[in-house]
């Protein structure tokens, strides 16, 4: 009995190469689908990643340029964007509040595309970030003066809104002809603010958000 | 004995499917977390930006209800801080700060749970101008022929003690009896204003044949902006019937009917405030005004009708000493199917006050006599009618009806640690 049970256990102990190579295999298609899965994921990931990533920056982006413009008074807005191509700088001044009886008004201000660092309007990606002739959203405060600020609002910027070309014509069919990625327009006492993201995803794919808002100028009239 | 030799070989296969699932499914789970973590983090970003946004609506809301406060006689002060007003959730109130020269500072401030927003208004008043004129329709005004509009100044004298210069149909004091309308005015033939004859700003001033206008027949550049009725609310009185010779103290009185008998006369000693709801002067009656201590205001919400030979006048003849207000209306709109009220200004009667109508077509009947100016959705005055304007109307009553308009509008910047602070504006960051 001693001898069979030992006997027993030394034929179970070892595989065969046949089961190796198989278990092998399993092990390998395994492995693959596990990558393949993963991979997936995460490329979804990423791409979910970079889509919320664009919105959140477009939406703090359109907050700011909204907070900004409320307040500006129409006498001191220039260029005034009333006509169907808006207009992607703006320089203006913001009231301060009442002072002698008459309004008093910040120092001018200014807010603008502008292409990124390393970037040129040349229709090449300059800066390699895989978006050709890209841009920036960015505020300057005290144009002009000492203590002028600048304040990047926003990157990522595409140089032509979504849709659009340069051709005179209003392609996407907003209500604007060849705007930029930043579009600001006047229509009454109403500002309109678009704002257009483009991002090289890891694939060969560009992601591309457009958001708007816009903001009722209350003191228009001034 | 054997069970164990069986066992063991199995457990040892079921490991590398272990390891692999394992592996799997911690690979997923991770990345399943870090998405619904990403998207925690953007569903909690737009909900902070929901409520932000609703705060800034919340403090938009305490900015109208402040003006409108401030168009209505308020301060502009709306609830505190300590009991805001509940807004959809959001709460608002709104501090006021009378900053002199006719300016006042709204700071409204909104919340919503930690978020929170605030923005200043600066108000001007803008004083009541609508006692420029003689008379003013809305929608237009007309003048039959032999009409006639003028100007004076009660406080130096009555207008036939000024009445010296002639014209075509009689005599008229000053030149300053402006007529308008923020649509045409048309003036038929012989009829003669001494003063403006302005139209609204697209519309025209149609002057026919002999008629004359001494002043200038330019529209307007804007249109003239009326001030908003609101009628006092008091207890009622029941219905007032007046015989024979009587009077009502000062004070605010609601009656539901205000009817004069034949040859009867009612005086009213001012200050008084008398809302009635159908007002009827038979003819040969007369309402006096005893103004040695304060005006008298007349709110009319329907029926008004002076008839034939009735006056209303203060003992003085000061037409500051009366004001008629009329919430009636007597325009018929064909799409609507309502009861219109009766309003009448009949023949050879005389009036010396104001008359300011902003829903109802005034017709001044042939031969009425008008001293002060009249004010109304349109104005029609007849044949031989007669408007002189106190010019005096013209400071008397600059202060009242007074509107505030937006000066000035910015957000302040909103901190949790400075919603103690005192109104105005000027001391936020």
């Amino acid at each position: 009995m001693r001898a069979q049970r030992i006997h027993t256990a030394s034929r179970r102990g070892g595989f065969t190469l046949v089961e190796v190579i198989v278990a092998a295999a399993i092990l390998v298609l395994m492995m693959t689908g596990l990558g393949l899965i993963t991979n997936t994921s995460q490329s979804a990931y990423r791409s979910t990643m970079l889509v919320a990533s664009a919105d959140v920056r477009a939406r703090r982006a359109l907050t700011r340029i909204a907070s900004e413009l409320s307040s500006v008074g129409g006498s001191v807005i220039a260029p005034d964007p009333t006509s169907v191509f808006g207009t992607d700088t703006i320089q203006y001044q913001r009231a301060t509040g009442v002072v002698g009886g008459a309004v008093a008004w910040s120092p001018t201000a200014q807010l603008g595309f502008e292409y990124a660092p390393g970037e040129a309007n040349d229709g090449v990606d300059n800066d390699g970030d895989g978006v050709i002739d890209n841009g920036v959203v960015v505020l300057t405060l005290n144009l002009g003066m000492a203590n002028q600020q600048r304040v990047v609002l926003c990157n990522g910027v595409s140089e032509l809104a979504d849709g659009e070309v340069l051709n005179g014509v209003d392609d996407n069919g907003n209500g604007v002809a060849d705007e930029s990625g930043l579009s600001i327009q006047r229509v009454g006492d109403v500002m309109i603010i678009r704002l257009c993201l483009e991002q090289r995803d890891d694939g060969n794919g560009t992601i591309v958000r457009t958001q708007q808002t816009s903001v009722r100028l209350r003191n228009i009239d001034l | 004995m054997n069970q164990p030799n069986t066992i063991r070989p199995d457990r040892s296969e079921s490991g590398a499917s272990l390891f692999a699932v394992t592996m799997l499914v911690s690979v997923l789970a991770t990345l399943s977390l870090s998405m619904v973590m990403v998207n925690t983090s953007v569903v909690s970003e737009h909900e902070s930006g929901k409520r932000q946004v609703a705060s800034v609506l919340a403090a938009e809301s305490g900015v109208a209800d402040a003006v409108f406060a401030l168009n209505n006689g308020g301060t502009g002060d709306i609830a505190s801080m300590a009991n805001p007003v509940e807004h959809a959730g959001a709460q608002y109130w709104v501090d006021a700060t009378d900053l002199g020269g006719g300016l006042v500072a709204l700071v409204s401030t909104g919340i919503d749970a930690q978020h929170g927003s605030r923005v200043e208004v600066t108000m001007q008043e803008v004083k009541n101008n609508i006692w420029t004129w003689g008379a003013f329709g809305d929608e237009e005004l007309t003048m039959d022929s032999n009409s006639h509009v003028d100007s004076y100044d009660s406080t130096l004298g009555d207008w036939a003690s000024q009445a010296v210069n002639s014209s075509g149909n009689g005599t008229y004091a000053n030149q300053n009896g402006n007529v308008g309308s923020n649509g045409d005015v048309s003036i038929d033939q012989n009829s003669e204003v001494h003063g403006d004859a302005v139209s609204g700003p697209t519309a025209t001033t149609s002057v026919l044949g002999n008629a004359t206008v001494s002043g200038s027949t330019t529209p307007a550049g804007s249109p003239q902006a009326l001030p908003a009725l609101v009628i006092p609310s008091f207890p009622s009185s029941g219905p007032l019937s007046v015989s024979g010779s009587q009077t009502l103290a000062s004070g605010n009185y609601y009656f539901s009917s205000v009817t004069f008998g034949g040859n009867s006369e009612l005086t009213v000693t001012g200050p008084a405030t008398i809302v009635v709801d159908d007002y009827v002067m038979k003819s040969n009656t007369t309402f006096w005004v005893d103004a040695t201590n304060g005006p008298v205001e007349l709110y009319v919400i329907d029926d008004f009708i002076l008839n034939s030979n009735t006056l209303m006048a203060s003992t003085t003849y000061d037409p500051a000493d009366l004001e008629i207000n009329l919430e009636s209306d007597n325009v018929i709109n064909p799409t609507v199917n309502v009861q219109v009220s009766e309003v009448n200004f009949e023949s050879n009667a005389q009036l010396y006050g104001t008359v300011f109508a902003p829903n109802a077509t005034i017709d001044i009947d042939s031969n009425f006599e008008l001293f002060g100016a009249v004010v109304a959705r349109q104005v029609h005055l007849s044949s031989w009618s007669r408007v002189h304007f106190d010019e005096n109307l013209m400071t008397a009553k600059a202060d009242q009806n007074s509107t505030w308009q937006a000066l000035c509008w910015r957000t302040v910047a909103y901190h949790p640690s400075n919603m103690n602070q005192g109104a105005g504006g000027q001391n936020y960051p």
